[in-house]
């Protein structure tokens, strides 16, 4: 075997082996996650809802993204819509809020077999412009093909430089009931 | 389960108003000699909390007429006539302002027409300005249709710009209002379509429009 046989083979293998790894990075994906938010004291409930979240999941590395737009938030009163929009997130300013990190137990959840699986994601969440690391523990339903992925968790208002005036500080709560549910379905390239 | 403004808010706005006028009514119960200055403090600064507890300290410690006078009586109907308006106006602006309803996209003018393509540029070359111009806003597109998505009960037309790694794809997605969904699944793929609908943004991946309407 000489010389050029040899390193035609060894392109060869190499070149299977990247598509081996290509056709295994599976991606799940939706563009219409739903992500809700609830605060209730005793003058005010608060609650909407964005159900055009789009969310990406890659079960090879554990890479986790959800992409939100602020206007996509529906509230029952057009008024507090309003509000939250201009006077609390400023979606004028930041339209956009993200979260990008990871599944840290990757190994625990079996993509191929049907089931309930506990998980933690780890990342940044941008909100308001200000990013912070988060952990949240969630489940991924393995169902049909399908992820179902859910998680319920609260963040604090003022860690994301959310201002919220006086003179309604005591109707609107300190802190956020963020509910996540989305449904990824595997991406067909 | 409604909060607590919500459901009592006409009973919790008369009570405001009967206790915003006790000083008045003291007053005149107690024929008091300076009812017209312990009313006008009443009324005018009342709002302030300090004006509301200073006619109420007059009016207890005022000096007494002997004798009931018109001006006791004329008071208390001029206070009666001030929270009816007051609890009225209350009631409105709560009705009018508190719980206006959600604007009627599919009947607002749009604040531009333009085509999906160029709207696609602008998104991606100046991302800044567009959101300025477009997000938040009702806008018009044309273009060819690419898909029609059904998810749960909603409708998408969608438009595909380019393809994406995580997506499958980059586009313009336009959640339909309810009542278009029969319109909107009968649309004809590749053919020219115009929709109407309210923009919500950019997120790198999609341009996302709700509450669309088809426009022949």
């Amino acid at each position: 075997m000489n010389n050029s046989t040899f390193k035609s083979i060894l392109i060869a293998v190499g070149m299977s082996f990247c598509i081996i790894s290509a056709a295994s990075a599976q991606k799940y994906s939706t563009k219409n996650g739903r992500i809700s938010f609830f605060s209730e004291t005793a003058a005010e409930k608060i609650e909407a809802q964005n159900t055009q979240v789009n969310s990406a999941l890659d079960i090879t590395t554990g890479d986790f993204v959800f992409k939100i737009l602020i206007r996509g938030f529906e509230f029952e009163k057009a008024l507090m819509q309003e509000h939250f929009n201009e006077n609390y997130l400023e979606s004028d300013k930041y339209p956009n809020s993200t979260f990008r990190g990871k599944v840290t137990n990757l190994k625990d959840i079996n993509f191929t077999k049907d089931g309930k699986y506990n998980a933690t994601v780890e990342g940044d969440l941008l909100i308001h412009g200000v990013t912070k690391k988060v952990s949240v523990k969630g489940t991924f339903e393995i169902k049909a093909g399908s992820v179902f992925a859910d998680s319920k968790f609260t963040i604090l208002i003022k860690d994301y430089g959310v201002k919220i005036p006086n003179t309604v500080i005591n109707s609107i709560s300190e802190s956020l009931e963020i509910k996540v549910s989305v449904e990824l379905k595997k991406l067909i390239n | 389960m409604k909060s607590l403004l919500e459901n009592h808010f006409t009973g919790l706005m008369i009570t405001l108003w009967i206790i915003y006028i006790i000083p008045i009514l003291i007053a005149s119960y107690r024929k008091c000699n300076h009812i017209n200055g312990i009313a006008l403090v009443n009324i005018l600064l009342g709002t302030s909390i300090l004006g509301w507890v200073g006619a109420l300290v007059w009016a207890v410690s005022d000096k007494k007429e002997t004798f009931k006078l018109p001006k006791h009586r004329i008071w208390v109907y001029i206070s009666v006539i001030f929270m009816v308006i007051g609890t009225i106006g209350s009631i409105f602006i709560y009705k009018n302002m508190y719980n206006k309803p959600h604007a009627d996209i599919e009947n607002t003018m749009p604040a531009y027409s333009l085509n999906a393509q160029e709207l696609w540029k602008q998104y991606n070359q100046e991302l800044k300005l567009a959101d300025s111009l477009y997000t938040g806003k009702v806008i018009e597109i044309t273009g060819n249709l690419s898909k029609i998505d059904k998810v749960d009960s909603l409708v998408y037309l969608v438009f595909v710009m380019e393809p994406d790694p995580d997506f499958g794809d980059k586009t313009i997605r336009c959640e339909m209002l309810p009542k278009y969904n029969e319109e909107a699944s009968k649309a004809i793929v590749n053919a020219p379509l115009k929709v109407k609908g309210f923009c919500s943004g950019y997120d790198q991946t999609d341009i996302k429009f709700s509450k669309c309407s088809i426009i022949k």
